[in-house]
């Protein structure tokens, strides 16, 4: 799955700890989803999505599709 | 994709280098004691089992102990980004360093307790139930601190801890049952237990590609 976590987090003008701190994580775990070696629960992906103002698949973007019968 | 900026790379690399000349390190002395214990046929093969899993609870317990005393220090061989990030897990990380600590000692006891040992029975049996008491009180207590990654990857190394120590005692005891092979001493299994847990939770962090340097 690609994400732009970063991609938000730099356009709000936070560091790492600060989106962890807001979003009540550790570091570590947004450094983890960031560098795609964690996929966040759907709560968090929401908490995330509420405080970017955005959609969830405006951050975790799938590229999966459906396959045809 | 994103790429590795080169000074980030470069950090990463000297970490790699610090990390492996402290393995070595640590590595050649546990090396240079067992040998001599083994040499000596002062111990047997899981008496020196369950010392070398004290040790190596004890050493990754002090290495981090290390890195809370002095952060700047530490975040060149813990895998952080920086020294704020050890400030930042201190509160996480002070309680399971003092059981780590704790089990490793009392590990390393173990095997030396008994009647013909330098260390009392009692002692030695007393030592790893307050460690364990030590680990459930601080378990308690952390639990709610934990964030989702930190409760999955206990729960991902629980799993394969289950499923690893299982799949050892029921495989082993079976073929001693059948002759194929001796039967695990209470030593051995002291070994299995306690070393399980460990390698399962290193599994688990490198499954998520988490041992990786920043």
């Amino acid at each position: 799955m690609e994400n732009r976590l970063k991609d938000y987090r730099e356009k709000a003008g936070w560091s790492q700890g600060e989106l962890a701190r807001r979003l009540g994580v550790s570091r570590q775990t947004i450094n983890a989803v960031e560098t795609d070696k964690y996929d966040p629960s759907l709560p968090l992906a929401m908490r995330m999505a509420k405080l970017f103002g955005c959609q969830i698949p405006d951050i975790f973007v799938d590229h999966w599709t459906a396959k045809e019968n | 994709m994103t790429t590795m900026p080169s000074e980030m790379k470069m950090k990463s690399n000297r970490k790699i280098i610090v990390r492996l000349i402290l393995a070595g390190i640590v590595g050649g002395i546990a090396g240079y004691f067992s040998d001599g214990l083994w040499e000596a046929e002062a111990m047997r093969p899981d008496q020196v089992a369950v010392i070398g899993v004290g040790l190596a609870y004890m050493v990754m317990g002090l290495i981090i102990a290390f890195g809370l005393i002095a952060p700047k220090l530490g975040s060149r061989i813990l895998n952080v980004q920086d020294s704020d990030e050890i400030r930042e897990l201190s509160r996480t990380l002070t309680g399971p360093t003092i059981f780590v600590v704790a089990l490793g000692a009392a590990l390393i006891a173990l095997p030396m307790a008994g009647p013909d040992g330098p260390i009392l029975p009692l002692a030695g049996f007393g030592g790893l139930l307050a460690a364990l008491a030590i680990m459930i009180v601080i378990s308690i207590r952390e639990w709610k601190h934990y964030d989702e990654m930190m409760l999955q990857l206990n729960r991902d190394a629980g799993n394969l801890a289950f499923c690893g120590i299982g799949s050892v005692i029921l495989i082993w005891s079976a073929a001693a049952w059948l002759g194929l092979t001796f039967a695990p001493t209470p030593l051995a299994l002291v070994a299995v237990v306690s070393g399980g847990p460990l390698l399962a939770m290193f599994v688990a962090i490198a499954r998520k590609g988490l041992l990786r340097p920043h």
